[in-house]
Protein backbone atom coordinates (compact mmCIF):
# COMPACT_ATOMS: atom_id res chain seq x y z
CA UNK A 1 0.00 0.00 0.00
CA UNK A 2 2.84 2.35 0.84
CA UNK A 3 4.36 2.42 -2.60
CA UNK A 4 1.45 3.54 -4.70
CA UNK A 5 2.95 5.68 -7.38
CA UNK A 6 0.46 7.73 -9.26
CA UNK A 7 1.10 8.64 -12.82
CA UNK A 8 3.62 5.76 -12.64
CA UNK A 9 6.53 8.16 -13.03
CA UNK A 10 9.79 6.43 -13.99
CA UNK A 11 12.54 8.85 -12.88
CA UNK A 12 15.40 9.41 -15.29
CA UNK A 13 17.49 12.01 -17.01
CA UNK A 14 17.04 11.14 -20.68
CA UNK A 15 16.35 13.73 -23.39
CA UNK A 16 12.69 12.71 -23.19
CA UNK A 17 12.62 13.32 -19.43
CA UNK A 18 14.30 16.68 -19.87
CA UNK A 19 11.75 18.01 -22.33
CA UNK A 20 9.63 20.86 -21.03
CA UNK A 21 6.28 19.44 -19.89
CA UNK A 22 4.51 22.01 -22.03
CA UNK A 23 6.26 20.66 -25.12
CA UNK A 24 5.26 17.15 -24.17
CA UNK A 25 1.62 18.06 -23.63
CA UNK A 26 1.38 19.96 -26.92
CA UNK A 27 3.18 17.28 -28.91
CA UNK A 28 0.96 14.66 -27.32
CA UNK A 29 -2.07 16.53 -28.59
CA UNK A 30 -0.55 16.68 -32.09
CA UNK A 31 0.22 12.97 -31.86
CA UNK A 32 -3.35 12.11 -30.87
CA UNK A 33 -4.78 14.20 -33.70
CA UNK A 34 -2.50 12.42 -36.17
CA UNK A 35 -3.40 8.91 -35.07
CA UNK A 36 -7.07 9.73 -35.43
CA UNK A 37 -6.56 11.32 -38.83
CA UNK A 38 -4.75 8.40 -40.38
CA UNK A 39 -7.02 6.06 -42.30
CA UNK A 40 -4.60 3.82 -44.12
CA UNK A 41 -3.28 0.85 -42.18
CA UNK A 42 0.18 1.04 -43.67
CA UNK A 43 0.65 4.61 -42.44
CA UNK A 44 0.43 3.50 -38.81
CA UNK A 45 3.94 2.22 -39.22
CA UNK A 46 5.14 5.80 -38.76
CA UNK A 47 3.52 6.58 -35.37
CA UNK A 48 4.54 3.12 -34.20
CA UNK A 49 8.13 3.78 -35.19
CA UNK A 50 7.92 7.16 -33.54
CA UNK A 51 6.73 5.74 -30.19
CA UNK A 52 9.38 3.03 -30.28
CA UNK A 53 12.04 5.62 -31.01
CA UNK A 54 10.83 7.73 -28.06
CA UNK A 55 10.83 4.70 -25.75
CA UNK A 56 14.38 3.80 -26.69
CA UNK A 57 15.48 7.40 -26.24
CA UNK A 58 13.82 7.63 -22.80
CA UNK A 59 15.52 4.50 -21.38
CA UNK A 60 12.15 3.44 -19.97
CA UNK A 61 11.91 -0.36 -20.19
CA UNK A 62 9.41 -1.38 -22.88
CA UNK A 63 7.72 -3.63 -20.33
CA UNK A 64 6.64 -0.51 -18.38
CA UNK A 65 4.81 0.78 -21.43
CA UNK A 66 3.21 -2.55 -22.27
CA UNK A 67 2.17 -2.92 -18.65
CA UNK A 68 0.05 0.20 -19.01
CA UNK A 69 -1.78 -1.54 -21.86
CA UNK A 70 -2.64 -4.54 -19.72
CA UNK A 71 -5.75 -3.16 -18.00
CA UNK A 72 -6.96 -2.35 -21.49
CA UNK A 73 -6.96 -5.88 -22.86
CA UNK A 74 -10.66 -6.60 -22.24
CA UNK A 75 -11.73 -3.30 -23.71
CA UNK A 76 -9.51 -4.00 -26.72
CA UNK A 77 -10.99 -7.42 -27.36
CA UNK A 78 -14.50 -6.12 -26.79
CA UNK A 79 -14.08 -3.20 -29.18
CA UNK A 80 -12.48 -5.43 -31.74
CA UNK A 81 -15.35 -7.95 -31.67
CA UNK A 82 -18.09 -5.33 -31.66
CA UNK A 83 -16.59 -3.61 -34.64
CA UNK A 84 -15.89 -6.84 -36.42
CA UNK A 85 -19.47 -8.06 -36.18
CA UNK A 86 -21.48 -4.92 -36.31
CA UNK A 87 -19.83 -2.65 -38.84
CA UNK A 88 -21.91 -2.57 -42.01
CA UNK A 89 -20.02 -3.47 -45.18
CA UNK A 90 -20.31 -5.10 -48.56
CA UNK A 91 -17.31 -7.27 -49.31
CA UNK A 92 -17.99 -10.42 -47.34
CA UNK A 93 -14.94 -12.22 -46.05
CA UNK A 94 -16.53 -14.92 -44.04
CA UNK A 95 -20.08 -15.89 -43.32
CA UNK A 96 -21.50 -18.62 -41.21
CA UNK A 97 -24.85 -19.07 -39.51
CA UNK A 98 -26.16 -15.51 -39.42
CA UNK A 99 -22.87 -13.79 -38.99
CA UNK A 100 -21.23 -11.90 -41.79
CA UNK A 101 -17.75 -10.58 -41.46
CA UNK A 102 -16.91 -8.06 -44.10
CA UNK A 103 -13.53 -6.71 -45.00
CA UNK A 104 -14.73 -3.20 -44.11
CA UNK A 105 -15.58 -4.45 -40.64
CA UNK A 106 -12.23 -6.14 -40.23
CA UNK A 107 -10.50 -2.96 -41.28
CA UNK A 108 -12.58 -0.88 -38.88
CA UNK A 109 -11.85 -3.27 -36.01
CA UNK A 110 -8.15 -3.11 -36.75
CA UNK A 111 -8.21 0.67 -36.88
CA UNK A 112 -9.94 0.97 -33.53
CA UNK A 113 -7.51 -1.41 -31.85
CA UNK A 114 -4.42 0.17 -33.29
CA UNK A 115 -5.59 3.65 -32.40
CA UNK A 116 -6.35 2.60 -28.84
CA UNK A 117 -2.97 0.94 -28.42
CA UNK A 118 -1.12 3.92 -29.85
CA UNK A 119 -3.15 6.32 -27.76
CA UNK A 120 -2.55 4.59 -24.45
CA UNK A 121 1.04 3.64 -25.26
CA UNK A 122 1.92 7.18 -26.22
CA UNK A 123 0.23 8.89 -23.29
CA UNK A 124 1.67 6.45 -20.79
CA UNK A 125 5.13 7.13 -22.16
CA UNK A 126 4.44 10.77 -21.36
CA UNK A 127 3.35 10.07 -17.76
CA UNK A 128 6.28 7.68 -17.34
CA UNK A 129 8.77 10.37 -18.28
CA UNK A 130 7.11 13.40 -16.66
CA UNK A 131 6.72 13.81 -12.90
CA UNK A 132 3.16 14.66 -11.81
CA UNK A 133 4.37 17.99 -10.52
CA UNK A 134 5.93 18.89 -13.88
CA UNK A 135 2.75 17.80 -15.61
CA UNK A 136 0.52 20.00 -13.47
CA UNK A 137 3.00 22.88 -13.82
CA UNK A 138 2.95 22.50 -17.59
CA UNK A 139 -0.81 22.36 -17.68
CA UNK A 140 -1.07 25.45 -15.50
CA UNK A 141 1.30 27.39 -17.74
CA UNK A 142 -0.48 26.28 -20.91
CA UNK A 143 -3.88 27.25 -19.55
CA UNK A 144 -2.59 30.55 -18.19
CA UNK A 145 -3.79 32.65 -21.15
CA UNK A 146 -7.30 31.41 -20.40
CA UNK A 147 -7.22 32.90 -16.91
CA UNK A 148 -7.87 36.27 -18.56
CA UNK A 149 -11.27 34.79 -19.33
CA UNK A 150 -11.56 33.87 -15.65
CA UNK A 151 -10.58 30.28 -16.28
CA UNK A 152 -9.12 29.04 -12.93
CA UNK A 153 -5.87 27.61 -14.34
CA UNK A 154 -3.84 27.98 -11.13
CA UNK A 155 -6.62 26.60 -8.97
CA UNK A 156 -7.04 23.64 -11.30
CA UNK A 157 -3.34 22.81 -11.09
CA UNK A 158 -3.39 23.24 -7.29
CA UNK A 159 -6.37 20.89 -7.03
CA UNK A 160 -4.62 18.28 -9.13
CA UNK A 161 -1.51 18.54 -6.97
CA UNK A 162 -3.47 18.18 -3.74
CA UNK A 163 -5.43 15.26 -5.16
CA UNK A 164 -2.19 13.50 -6.16
CA UNK A 165 -0.75 14.20 -2.72
CA UNK A 166 -3.76 12.86 -0.81
CA UNK A 167 -4.93 9.89 -2.87
CA UNK A 168 -2.33 7.55 -1.30
CA UNK A 169 -3.09 8.90 2.17
CA UNK A 170 -6.83 8.36 1.75
CA UNK A 171 -6.33 4.92 0.25
CA UNK A 172 -4.27 3.90 3.23
CA UNK A 173 -6.95 5.23 5.51
CA UNK A 174 -9.70 3.38 3.62
CA UNK A 175 -7.83 0.12 4.15
CA UNK A 176 -7.42 0.90 7.84
CA UNK A 177 -11.12 1.63 8.25
CA UNK A 178 -12.05 -1.51 6.35
CA UNK A 179 -9.87 -3.61 8.62
CA UNK A 180 -11.37 -1.95 11.68
CA UNK A 181 -14.88 -2.70 10.42
CA UNK A 182 -13.91 -6.28 9.61
CA UNK A 183 -12.58 -6.67 13.15
CA UNK A 184 -16.07 -5.72 14.31
CA UNK A 185 -17.57 -8.41 12.14
CA UNK A 186 -18.43 -6.49 8.99
CA UNK A 187 -18.57 -8.62 5.88
CA UNK A 188 -17.29 -7.20 2.60
CA UNK A 189 -17.02 -10.32 0.52
CA UNK A 190 -20.29 -12.20 0.38
CA UNK A 191 -23.72 -11.28 -0.96
CA UNK A 192 -24.87 -9.83 -4.21
CA UNK A 193 -23.76 -6.58 -5.78
CA UNK A 194 -26.26 -4.48 -3.84
CA UNK A 195 -25.29 -5.98 -0.51
CA UNK A 196 -21.66 -5.46 -1.23
CA UNK A 197 -22.26 -1.87 -2.24
CA UNK A 198 -24.19 -1.38 0.99
CA UNK A 199 -21.34 -2.79 3.02
CA UNK A 200 -19.12 0.00 1.62
CA UNK A 201 -21.17 2.65 3.42
CA UNK A 202 -19.49 2.12 6.81
CA UNK A 203 -16.17 2.73 5.06
CA UNK A 204 -17.20 5.71 2.98
CA UNK A 205 -18.88 7.69 5.74
CA UNK A 206 -15.86 7.85 8.09
CA UNK A 207 -13.58 8.35 5.11
CA UNK A 208 -15.56 11.38 3.97
CA UNK A 209 -15.72 12.84 7.46
CA UNK A 210 -11.98 12.50 7.82
CA UNK A 211 -11.39 13.93 4.35
CA UNK A 212 -13.31 17.07 5.32
CA UNK A 213 -11.31 17.38 8.52
CA UNK A 214 -8.11 16.96 6.54
CA UNK A 215 -9.21 19.60 4.05
CA UNK A 216 -9.89 22.01 6.89
CA UNK A 217 -6.49 21.45 8.47
CA UNK A 218 -4.71 21.58 5.13
CA UNK A 219 -6.35 24.92 4.37
CA UNK A 220 -5.02 26.26 7.70
CA UNK A 221 -1.55 24.92 6.97
CA UNK A 222 -1.60 26.49 3.48
CA UNK A 223 -2.74 29.83 4.86
CA UNK A 224 -0.02 29.68 7.51
CA UNK A 225 2.43 29.36 4.64
CA UNK A 226 1.13 32.58 3.13
CA UNK A 227 -0.82 30.87 0.36
CA UNK A 228 -3.12 33.39 -1.27
CA UNK A 229 -3.85 32.04 -4.74
CA UNK A 230 -1.77 32.21 -7.89
CA UNK A 231 -1.19 35.95 -7.80
CA UNK A 232 2.41 37.00 -7.15
CA UNK A 233 3.46 33.39 -6.85
CA UNK A 234 6.92 32.32 -8.01
CA UNK A 235 8.15 28.79 -8.68
CA UNK A 236 11.35 27.16 -7.49
CA UNK A 237 11.65 25.26 -10.76
CA UNK A 238 10.90 27.50 -13.68
CA UNK A 239 9.84 25.92 -16.91
CA UNK A 240 12.17 26.81 -19.72
CA UNK A 241 12.23 25.70 -23.34
CA UNK A 242 15.59 24.35 -24.42
CA UNK A 243 17.19 23.06 -27.63
CA UNK A 244 15.74 19.61 -26.89
CA UNK A 245 12.25 21.06 -27.15
CA UNK A 246 12.92 22.51 -30.58
CA UNK A 247 14.35 19.20 -31.81
CA UNK A 248 11.42 17.21 -30.43
CA UNK A 249 8.88 19.59 -31.91
CA UNK A 250 10.59 19.44 -35.30
CA UNK A 251 10.63 15.63 -35.28
CA UNK A 252 6.97 15.34 -34.34
CA UNK A 253 5.87 17.96 -36.81
CA UNK A 254 7.93 16.39 -39.60
CA UNK A 255 6.49 12.96 -38.94
CA UNK A 256 3.00 14.43 -38.80
CA UNK A 257 3.53 16.32 -42.03
CA UNK A 258 4.91 13.19 -43.71
CA UNK A 259 1.91 11.17 -42.62
CA UNK A 260 -0.58 13.75 -43.81
CA UNK A 261 1.22 14.16 -47.13
CA UNK A 262 1.38 10.40 -47.70
CA UNK A 263 -2.25 10.06 -46.83
CA UNK A 264 -3.16 12.79 -49.29
CA UNK A 265 -1.14 11.13 -52.01
CA UNK A 266 -2.67 7.73 -51.36
CA UNK A 267 -6.17 9.12 -51.49
CA UNK A 268 -5.67 11.16 -54.60
CA UNK A 269 -3.54 8.63 -56.39
CA UNK A 270 0.17 8.88 -57.07
CA UNK A 271 -0.50 9.87 -60.62
CA UNK A 272 -2.42 12.99 -59.74
CA UNK A 273 0.56 14.59 -58.09
CA UNK B 1 7.98 40.12 19.56
CA UNK B 2 4.35 39.04 19.89
CA UNK B 3 1.99 40.84 22.20
CA UNK B 4 -1.43 39.47 23.03
CA UNK B 5 -3.52 42.18 24.66
CA UNK B 6 -6.74 41.24 26.46
CA UNK B 7 -7.64 38.89 23.61
CA UNK B 8 -10.92 36.99 23.66
CA UNK B 9 -12.40 34.53 21.19
CA UNK B 10 -15.69 32.64 21.10
CA UNK B 11 -16.44 30.11 18.35
CA UNK B 12 -19.73 30.50 16.59
CA UNK B 13 -22.42 28.56 18.40
CA UNK B 14 -20.19 27.77 21.39
CA UNK B 15 -21.67 28.19 24.87
CA UNK B 16 -18.57 29.69 26.46
CA UNK B 17 -15.58 31.58 25.10
CA UNK B 18 -12.60 29.48 23.98
CA UNK B 19 -10.34 32.28 25.21
CA UNK B 20 -11.19 35.19 27.44
CA UNK B 21 -9.10 38.22 28.27
CA UNK B 22 -5.69 36.71 27.57
CA UNK B 23 -2.66 38.96 27.92
CA UNK B 24 0.72 37.54 27.12
CA UNK B 25 4.03 38.56 25.63
CA UNK B 26 6.25 36.26 23.61
CA UNK B 27 9.78 37.59 23.96
CA UNK B 28 12.38 37.45 21.22
CA UNK B 29 14.68 34.44 21.43
CA UNK B 30 12.87 32.63 24.20
CA UNK B 31 11.40 29.18 24.25
CA UNK B 32 7.91 29.44 25.64
CA UNK B 33 5.70 26.50 26.59
CA UNK B 34 1.91 26.77 26.51
CA UNK B 35 0.26 23.98 28.49
CA UNK B 36 -3.35 23.18 29.23
CA UNK B 37 -5.70 20.21 29.24
CA UNK B 38 -7.88 19.27 26.25
CA UNK B 39 -10.13 22.11 25.17
CA UNK B 40 -8.38 24.72 27.30
CA UNK B 41 -7.87 26.95 24.26
CA UNK B 42 -4.27 26.22 23.30
CA UNK B 43 -4.93 25.79 19.58
CA UNK B 44 -7.19 28.82 19.56
CA UNK B 45 -4.36 30.87 21.08
CA UNK B 46 -1.93 29.49 18.50
CA UNK B 47 -4.24 30.52 15.65
CA UNK B 48 -4.48 34.02 17.08
CA UNK B 49 -0.70 34.37 16.94
CA UNK B 50 -0.46 34.27 13.12
CA UNK B 51 -3.85 35.70 12.29
CA UNK B 52 -5.58 32.46 11.30
CA UNK B 53 -8.19 33.65 13.79
CA UNK B 54 -8.74 37.28 14.74
CA UNK B 55 -9.51 38.16 18.35
CA UNK B 56 -13.09 39.33 18.85
CA UNK B 57 -11.96 41.50 21.72
CA UNK B 58 -8.48 42.85 22.36
CA UNK B 59 -5.55 42.75 19.93
CA UNK B 60 -2.63 40.62 18.83
CA UNK B 61 0.49 42.50 17.73
CA UNK B 62 3.41 40.86 15.92
CA UNK B 63 6.40 43.21 15.95
CA UNK B 64 3.86 45.96 16.39
CA UNK B 65 1.72 44.82 13.44
CA UNK B 66 -1.90 44.20 14.31
CA UNK B 67 -3.22 40.88 12.94
CA UNK B 68 -6.50 42.63 12.19
CA UNK B 69 -4.87 44.67 9.44
CA UNK B 70 -5.46 42.68 6.30
CA UNK B 71 -2.59 44.15 4.29
CA UNK B 72 -0.11 43.03 6.93
CA UNK B 73 -1.30 39.46 7.21
CA UNK B 74 1.22 37.92 4.80
CA UNK B 75 4.07 39.70 6.57
CA UNK B 76 2.80 38.44 9.91
CA UNK B 77 2.47 34.86 8.69
CA UNK B 78 5.94 34.98 7.19
CA UNK B 79 7.31 35.96 10.62
CA UNK B 80 5.21 33.58 12.68
CA UNK B 81 5.50 30.03 11.36
CA UNK B 82 3.09 27.35 12.52
CA UNK B 83 3.42 23.58 12.70
CA UNK B 84 0.32 21.56 13.48
CA UNK B 85 -0.38 18.28 15.21
CA UNK B 86 -1.26 16.00 12.31
CA UNK B 87 1.81 15.40 10.13
CA UNK B 88 -0.37 14.15 7.26
CA UNK B 89 -2.48 17.25 6.86
CA UNK B 90 0.06 19.98 6.40
CA UNK B 91 2.10 18.85 3.42
CA UNK B 92 0.62 20.11 0.18
CA UNK B 93 2.59 18.72 -2.73
CA UNK B 94 3.86 15.38 -3.94
CA UNK B 95 7.60 15.93 -3.54
CA UNK B 96 9.38 16.87 -0.30
CA UNK B 97 11.49 19.70 -1.70
CA UNK B 98 8.57 21.14 -3.65
CA UNK B 99 6.64 21.17 -0.42
CA UNK B 100 9.37 23.04 1.42
CA UNK B 101 9.37 25.53 -1.47
CA UNK B 102 5.62 26.12 -1.11
CA UNK B 103 5.90 28.94 1.45
CA UNK B 104 8.68 30.92 -0.30
CA UNK B 105 6.81 30.50 -3.60
CA UNK B 106 3.71 31.98 -2.00
CA UNK B 107 5.55 35.09 -0.86
CA UNK B 108 7.15 35.52 -4.28
CA UNK B 109 10.80 34.80 -3.49
CA UNK B 110 12.91 34.71 -6.73
CA UNK B 111 13.54 31.11 -7.92
CA UNK B 112 17.32 30.87 -7.30
CA UNK B 113 16.80 32.10 -3.73
CA UNK B 114 14.04 29.56 -3.16
CA UNK B 115 16.48 26.79 -4.11
CA UNK B 116 18.99 28.04 -1.53
CA UNK B 117 16.38 28.41 1.16
CA UNK B 118 14.98 24.94 0.53
CA UNK B 119 18.39 23.31 0.71
CA UNK B 120 19.26 25.20 3.87
CA UNK B 121 15.93 24.42 5.52
CA UNK B 122 16.17 20.70 4.73
CA UNK B 123 19.70 20.66 6.11
CA UNK B 124 18.55 22.28 9.35
CA UNK B 125 16.15 19.38 10.00
CA UNK B 126 18.48 16.70 8.58
CA UNK B 127 16.20 15.78 5.70
CA UNK B 128 18.45 16.53 2.70
CA UNK B 129 18.49 12.85 1.80
CA UNK B 130 14.73 12.82 1.37
CA UNK B 131 14.49 15.91 -0.85
CA UNK B 132 12.97 14.06 -3.81
CA UNK B 133 10.78 11.60 -1.92
CA UNK B 134 6.99 11.57 -1.87
CA UNK B 135 5.60 12.72 1.49
CA UNK B 136 3.38 9.66 1.90
CA UNK B 137 6.47 7.44 1.95
CA UNK B 138 7.88 9.16 5.05
CA UNK B 139 7.34 8.34 8.73
CA UNK B 140 5.31 10.69 10.91
CA UNK B 141 8.41 12.20 12.47
CA UNK B 142 9.99 12.75 9.08
CA UNK B 143 6.83 14.43 7.78
CA UNK B 144 6.85 16.70 10.79
CA UNK B 145 10.47 17.61 10.10
CA UNK B 146 9.51 18.46 6.50
CA UNK B 147 6.71 20.64 7.86
CA UNK B 148 9.25 22.45 10.06
CA UNK B 149 11.56 22.88 7.05
CA UNK B 150 8.61 24.32 5.12
CA UNK B 151 8.31 26.97 7.79
CA UNK B 152 12.06 27.58 8.10
CA UNK B 153 12.21 28.25 4.36
CA UNK B 154 10.09 31.34 4.98
CA UNK B 155 12.78 32.54 7.41
CA UNK B 156 10.41 33.13 10.30
CA UNK B 157 11.27 34.73 13.62
CA UNK B 158 8.86 32.64 15.65
CA UNK B 159 7.82 29.02 15.27
CA UNK B 160 4.58 27.99 16.94
CA UNK B 161 4.38 24.23 17.44
CA UNK B 162 0.79 23.18 18.16
CA UNK B 163 1.27 19.78 19.82
CA UNK B 164 3.58 18.91 16.96
CA UNK B 165 4.93 15.87 18.82
CA UNK B 166 1.60 14.51 20.07
CA UNK B 167 1.00 12.07 17.20
CA UNK B 168 4.58 10.81 16.97
CA UNK B 169 6.27 7.86 18.61
CA UNK B 170 8.53 8.82 21.55
CA UNK B 171 11.67 8.74 19.43
CA UNK B 172 10.19 10.91 16.69
CA UNK B 173 8.89 13.32 19.31
CA UNK B 174 12.28 13.56 21.00
CA UNK B 175 13.90 14.29 17.62
CA UNK B 176 11.51 17.17 16.97
CA UNK B 177 12.11 18.57 20.44
CA UNK B 178 15.85 18.39 19.96
CA UNK B 179 15.59 20.16 16.59
CA UNK B 180 13.49 22.93 18.13
CA UNK B 181 15.99 23.44 20.95
CA UNK B 182 18.84 23.63 18.47
CA UNK B 183 16.97 26.10 16.23
CA UNK B 184 16.26 28.19 19.30
CA UNK B 185 19.85 28.22 20.50
CA UNK B 186 21.81 28.42 17.24
CA UNK B 187 19.43 30.18 14.85
CA UNK B 188 17.88 32.44 17.46
CA UNK B 189 14.37 31.42 16.49
CA UNK B 190 11.73 32.13 19.11
CA UNK B 191 9.78 28.95 19.84
CA UNK B 192 6.28 28.59 21.23
CA UNK B 193 5.79 24.94 22.24
CA UNK B 194 2.17 24.07 22.77
CA UNK B 195 2.03 20.80 24.62
CA UNK B 196 0.34 18.62 27.19
CA UNK B 197 3.60 16.98 28.16
CA UNK B 198 5.17 18.57 31.18
CA UNK B 199 8.53 17.05 30.32
CA UNK B 200 8.55 19.17 27.16
CA UNK B 201 7.52 22.26 29.08
CA UNK B 202 10.32 21.64 31.58
CA UNK B 203 12.84 22.21 28.76
CA UNK B 204 11.48 25.68 28.00
CA UNK B 205 12.56 29.04 29.45
CA UNK B 206 9.08 30.04 30.45
CA UNK B 207 5.64 28.46 30.55
CA UNK B 208 2.06 29.63 30.62
CA UNK B 209 -0.84 27.53 31.87
CA UNK B 210 -4.24 27.79 30.22
CA UNK B 211 -7.40 26.64 31.92
CA UNK B 212 -10.84 26.95 30.33
CA UNK B 213 -9.72 29.82 28.17
CA UNK B 214 -8.03 31.84 30.90
CA UNK B 215 -4.40 32.32 31.79
CA UNK B 216 -3.70 30.61 35.10
CA UNK B 217 0.03 31.12 35.40
CA UNK B 218 2.96 32.61 33.52
CA UNK B 219 6.40 31.96 34.94
CA UNK B 220 9.56 29.89 34.76
CA UNK B 221 8.74 26.15 34.71
CA UNK B 222 10.78 25.63 37.88
CA UNK B 223 8.56 28.06 39.75
CA UNK B 224 5.32 26.77 38.28
CA UNK B 225 6.17 23.20 39.24
CA UNK B 226 6.28 24.32 42.89
CA UNK B 227 2.53 24.68 42.80
CA UNK B 228 1.42 21.15 42.12
CA UNK B 229 -2.09 21.84 43.40
CA UNK B 230 -2.64 24.57 40.82
CA UNK B 231 -1.51 22.30 37.98
CA UNK B 232 -3.72 19.46 39.15
CA UNK B 233 -6.58 21.93 39.33
CA UNK B 234 -5.93 22.81 35.66
CA UNK B 235 -6.15 19.13 34.75
CA UNK B 236 -2.39 18.76 34.48
CA UNK B 237 0.41 17.38 36.56
CA UNK B 238 4.02 18.12 37.37
CA UNK B 239 6.71 16.13 35.50
CA UNK B 240 7.55 12.71 36.90
CA UNK B 241 10.98 13.98 37.95
CA UNK B 242 9.43 16.76 40.02
CA UNK B 243 7.15 14.23 41.68
CA UNK B 244 10.17 12.08 42.44
CA UNK B 245 12.03 15.10 43.80
CA UNK B 246 9.10 16.02 46.02
CA UNK B 247 8.83 12.45 47.26
CA UNK B 248 12.55 12.38 48.04
CA UNK B 249 12.33 15.73 49.81
CA UNK B 250 9.38 14.60 51.89
CA UNK B 251 11.45 11.61 52.96
CA UNK B 252 14.11 14.01 54.18
CA UNK B 253 16.54 13.86 51.27
CA UNK B 254 16.59 17.68 51.01
CA UNK B 255 17.92 18.06 47.47
CA UNK B 256 19.42 21.39 46.44
CA UNK B 257 18.61 23.54 43.37
CA UNK B 258 15.05 22.31 42.71
CA UNK B 259 15.77 19.79 39.94
CA UNK B 260 13.02 19.45 37.30
CA UNK B 261 14.44 16.97 34.80
CA UNK B 262 16.38 13.72 34.79
CA UNK B 263 19.78 15.33 34.45
CA UNK B 264 19.27 17.92 37.16
CA UNK B 265 17.77 15.37 39.50
CA UNK B 266 20.66 12.98 38.92
CA UNK B 267 23.26 15.63 39.66
CA UNK B 268 21.35 16.81 42.75
CA UNK B 269 21.26 13.27 44.11
CA UNK B 270 24.91 12.73 43.21
CA UNK B 271 25.87 16.00 44.89
CA UNK B 272 24.04 14.95 48.02
CA UNK B 273 25.61 11.53 48.06
CA UNK B 274 29.04 13.11 47.70
CA UNK B 275 28.31 15.57 50.48
CA UNK B 276 27.38 12.72 52.82
CA UNK B 277 30.46 10.82 51.83
CA UNK B 278 32.82 13.64 52.71
CA UNK B 279 31.12 14.31 56.03
N1 LIG C 1 -14.11 25.07 15.17
C1 LIG C 1 -14.67 25.12 16.40
N2 LIG C 1 -15.98 25.38 16.54
C2 LIG C 1 -16.55 25.44 17.76
N3 LIG C 1 -15.90 25.25 18.91
C3 LIG C 1 -14.59 24.98 18.86
C4 LIG C 1 -13.90 24.91 17.60
N4 LIG C 1 -12.60 24.61 17.84
C5 LIG C 1 -12.49 24.53 19.17
N5 LIG C 1 -13.66 24.75 19.79
C6 LIG C 1 -13.90 24.77 21.24
O1 LIG C 1 -13.08 25.78 21.81
C7 LIG C 1 -12.46 25.34 22.99
C8 LIG C 1 -10.96 25.45 22.88
O2 LIG C 1 -10.49 24.61 21.85
P1 LIG C 1 -8.98 24.45 21.45
O3 LIG C 1 -8.95 23.64 20.22
O4 LIG C 1 -8.37 25.79 21.40
O5 LIG C 1 -8.41 23.64 22.68
P2 LIG C 1 -7.01 22.90 22.83
O6 LIG C 1 -6.46 23.34 24.13
O7 LIG C 1 -6.19 23.10 21.64
O8 LIG C 1 -7.45 21.39 22.94
P3 LIG C 1 -6.67 20.08 22.48
O9 LIG C 1 -5.69 19.79 23.56
O10 LIG C 1 -7.73 19.05 22.40
O11 LIG C 1 -6.02 20.37 21.16
C9 LIG C 1 -12.95 23.91 23.20
O12 LIG C 1 -14.00 23.95 24.15
C10 LIG C 1 -13.46 23.49 21.88
O13 LIG C 1 -14.53 22.59 22.02
MG1 LIG D 1 -5.30 21.79 20.13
Amino acid sequence: MKNITLGQYFPGNSPVHRLDPRTKILLMIAYIVVIFLVNALILYVLPFAFVLFAIVLSHVPVSYVTRSLKPLRFLLVFMFIINLFFTPGETALLSFWRVNITSEALLQALFISIRLILLVGGTSLMTLTTSPIALTDGLEKLLKPLSRLRFPSHELAMMMTIALRFIPTLMEEAVKIQKAQMARGADFESGNVINRAKSMIPILVPLFISAFRRADELAMAMESRCYHGGEGRTRMRELRFGPCDAVAASIVLLVAAAIIALQYLMQNGWAAS
Amino acid sequence: MIEVKNAGYTYEGAARPALSDISLTVRRGEMLAVVGHNGSGKSTLAKLLNGLLLPQSGDVLVDGMNTKEERLILKIRQRVGMVFQNPDNQLVTTVVEEDVAFGPESIGVPPPDIRKRVDAALAMVNMQKYADRAPHMLSGGQKQRVAIAGMLAMQPEVLVMDEATAMLDPEGGADILEIMRRLNRTEGITVVMITQQMEEAALCDRMVVLFQGTLLADDAPRKIFRDEAMLVCAGLNVPAMVRLRNALNSKGAALLKEPINVEELASAIAARAKARHTQ
